[in-house]
């Protein structure tokens, strides 16, 4: 959609795109300059922040993840960024289906042990069949609400994007 | 799948043929030669990520993808156009 829209410029935005210049010598040059600007943006973003995901080379020395953690550490909300990049991480590893004792640990700004969703969904196990039985259509939503993480979210907006 | 609007278009003005059908067969060949480049490589770029881990290879992918875009873009011939779409898929990773 955005290639169809950005093609031939000096003839769908003639006030923009004089004639003559190179833009009408390579007409087609607009949507693919567009393509490779996002593609540009995409690689400096994946090496300040990707981290490696493969289980043997993840313990290397990553210098462009630090120069992404010094940048971010520079940020004047890079504060605000820690409690949300902690709270992140530890939804991306959480169960989705879990047991109510979750919740409280997204609600508490603290980092305590108390509060982490890892350490309280080691309790046993039978609280979740108990909760299924009795609350089906509360706990329906609860399923929903959680399947639908931040992670998720920016996935689904940039698969949409890319549609264009 | 970004150049659908306009690749009909772009393989008109290399001015090649006068057929219609031609030009639409030029534009379904620039097409599928990503796809098909793509589709001969890709396979090997996963091997590579075992090896070299898989940051540098998505990092490299994007890299050539965007190279290649900008030379497609910037190609006046069909020979220029399916080079820099197979260059696309090569690198895509």
């Amino acid at each position: 959609m955005i290639g169809g829209a950005l093609a031939n410029p000096c003839e769908t935005f003639p006030r923009v795109f004089a004639r003559g210049t190179i833009w009408d010598q390579y007409p087609y040059l607009l949507p693919n300059l567009f393509s490779a600007f996002i593609c540009l943006i995409g690689v400096v973003n994946g090496i300040l922040f990707l981290d490696e995901t493969h289980s043997a080379l993840k313990l290397k020395r990553d210098r462009g993840r630090e120069l992404g953690q010094w940048l971010a550490s520079k940020a004047p909300w890079s504060s605000q960024l820690d409690r949300q990049h902690s709270f992140d991480s530890a939804s991306e590893y959480a169960p989705l289906l879990g047991n109510e004792e979750q919740l409280p640990g997204y609600r508490t700004t603290e980092n305590s042990p108390e509060s982490s969703p890892r350490l309280s969904t080691a309790r046993p196990t039978s609280e979740p069949h108990e909760q299924l039985s009795l609350g089906q259509a509360s706990a329906q939503t609860d399923e929903v609400s959680t399947i639908f993480t931040r992670p998720v979210i920016l996935n689904i907006v940039s698969f949409g994007i890319l549609a264009l | 799948m970004g150049i659908f609007p306009y690749v009909y278009f772009m393989v008109r003005d290399f001015h090649i043929t006068d057929d219609p059908n031609r030009i639409a067969f030029y534009a379904g060949l620039v097409t599928s030669a990503f796809t098909f480049a793509e589709f001969s490589t890709g396979f090997l770029w996963g091997r590579l990520s075992d090896r070299i881990g898989r940051k540098p290879v998505i990092l490299t992918g994007l890299i050539g993808t965007a190279l290649s875009v900008l030379m497609f873009g910037f190609s006046q011939n069909l020979t220029m156009a399916l080079t820099a779409r197979a260059l696309g898929g090569l690198l895509n990773g």
